[in-house]
């Protein structure tokens, strides 16, 4: 466009009135000679627009596609933390269903410690009560004691006739000691181990749950029997809850990390379709281009007409070569491409304004 | 990989049409004008070009005239992509052997659509 100009400018390098013109010719020649420089700064300033927003255009377009790089690197990111957590839930759920099974294993566990507890709680109460039978024992040594001594008694009156039976009754004594002694023997010896069963049963850690277990009973009952089972128990019990909310918590971990990934993902998506949407739109600059390129031409030939009036008041042209300026405007409709040059010229005109029917897009 | 070529002498129009069709996956390959495209169509064989009207040294008519004489374009859709919006011009190209015309500036989505169309395997 820059070279047309200077072409321009080479043709306007005659002008100038002749010495014989009258003033008012003369000065007729010297406005519009003053006036042509006008036409070819304003081509040369919107020339300059022209290249400015073409400029622009492509920073924004540059710009643009450095968002869109970086939008695709995130969707990349993304993908990649999807697949990892992909991998990665796989491999959690694998650990939440082994924690299932360990919750199973420990609740079968519990039952057994139950039952075991319980069997072993009546065994204590079985043996215990064999200190009742035990009693008995004692109560027939006592009794047989008494009778041995009566035994001796009468034998010692029956004088010589009575010492066979006086050596029976004394053999009958000494068994009732004995008996007596075994008794007891064997009433300590049960309550010795009724007290050991009691005490293996029993808890002396001095606490009854893992961290974060709440259960301030549990002190209280460790030590006694019944505080023994309850406090295995609940141990068991705050374990498998454990294992639950640790189960669940991971699940629950790896779908937010999932949902993150795919928004991230879906985001993408969004910023890919809007920045081409605006890359389509930088088509502005060739269109607004065009149509300052149809006024710089349009600018051009109304300078070259303007010279050639000069030279036809200067005498130097004949009044044929300004023919063309009368019908300038006729031109600058004929040179227009897009409809909407059309209805900024009707707008101008008073002309009918024109609807536009034919498709932004036609397939033939 | 589909080839695409676009014949426009706007660096803008060259850059960003090259930027959108790019990140849809195809291939492109650019030219300034009409003559430009001829040289290059020889070498790169497009699967579809997308051509400007007005262009210097060969404007679009001329090249969808001079495009269709070579052998291997004859069938090649042709799609021109322009501010004109003259009916009597857009005649002219489907005489001349255009397969469509894109009236500037024209909606990516849009684009898309017709592209598909056009090449159906796209």
């Amino acid at each position: 466009m820059r070279a047309v100009v200077r072409g321009v400018l080479r043709t306007r390098a005659t002008v100038g009135p002749p010495a014989s013109a009258s003033p008012a010719v003369s000065r007729a020649c010297d406005a519009i000679d003053g006036a042509i420089p006008v036409f070819d700064l304003l081509t040369a300033q919107l020339e300059d627009v022209v290249d400015t927003t073409r400029q622009a255009a492509l920073s924004v377009l540059e710009g643009t596609q450095s968002v869109d790089s970086a939008a695709g690197d995130v969707a990349l990111e993304a993908g990649r933390l999807a697949e990892l957590t992909s991998d990665q839930s796989e491999e959690l759920a694998r650990i939440a269903a082994d924690s299932r099974d360990s919750i199973a294993v420990i609740e079968q566990l519990l039952a057994f410690v139950v039952r075991r507890d319980q069997a072993v709680f009546d065994l204590v109460a079985e043996v215990r009560g064999l200190q009742d039978h035990l009693g008995i024992i004692q109560k027939i040594s006592r009794s047989t004691t008494t009778l041995a001594l009566n035994a001796k008694i009468e034998a010692s009156r029956a004088g010589q006739h009575g010492a066979g039976f006086q050596v029976v009754a004394e053999e009958v004594r000494e068994l009732a000691h004995q008996s007596d002694s075994a008794a007891r023997d064997i009433g300590r010896r049960i309550e010795l181990l009724a007290h050991r069963l009691t005490e293996a049963m029993a808890d002396h850690t001095g606490s009854d749950a893992a961290p974060g277990a709440a259960d301030t009973d549990a002190d209280a009952d460790a030590g006694t029997d019944a505080g023994t089972d309850a406090v295995l128990t609940r141990r068991l019990e705050v374990v498998a809850q454990q294992q639950r909310s640790l189960a669940g918590r991971l699940e629950q971990f790896t779908g937010r990390i999932d949902d993150t990934a795919r928004q991230l993902v879906t985001d993408s998506a969004t910023v890919h379709r809007l920045t081409t949407r605006m890359m389509g739109q930088l088509q502005f600059q060739d269109v607004t281009a065009q149509m300052i390129q149809h006024v710089v031409g349009t600018l051009q030939q109304l300078g070259t007409e303007l010279t050639a009036v000069s030279g036809v008041l200067a005498g130097r042209r004949d009044i044929e070569e300004i023919a063309q300026l009368e019908s300038a405007m006729d031109r600058i409709r004929d040179g227009y491409v897009m409809h909407r040059q059309r209805m900024t010229h009707a707008k101008v005109t008073g002309d009918p304004l024109l609807t536009d029917r034919t498709p932004g897009v036609e397939l033939f | 990989m589909t080839t695409i070529m676009i014949v426009d002498d706007s660096p803008t129009t060259l850059m960003s049409m090259s930027a959108i069709l790019t990140k849809d996956g195809f291939r492109v390959i650019t030219a300034v004008d009409g003559q430009d495209a001829l040289t290059k169509v020889g070498k790169d064989r497009p699967d579809l070009i997308i051509t400007d009207y007005n262009m210097p040294k060969m404007d679009g008519m001329v090249f969808i005239k001079e495009a269709r004489k070579v052998s291997g374009l004859r069938f090649t859709p042709i799609l021109m992509l322009t501010t004109e919006s003259d009916p009597a011009k857009r005649g002219e190209a489907k005489a001349a052997g255009a397969t469509g015309w894109l009236v500037k500036p024209v909606n990516p989505d849009a684009l898309m659509t017709v592209i598909r169309k056009v090449l159906p395997g796209a």
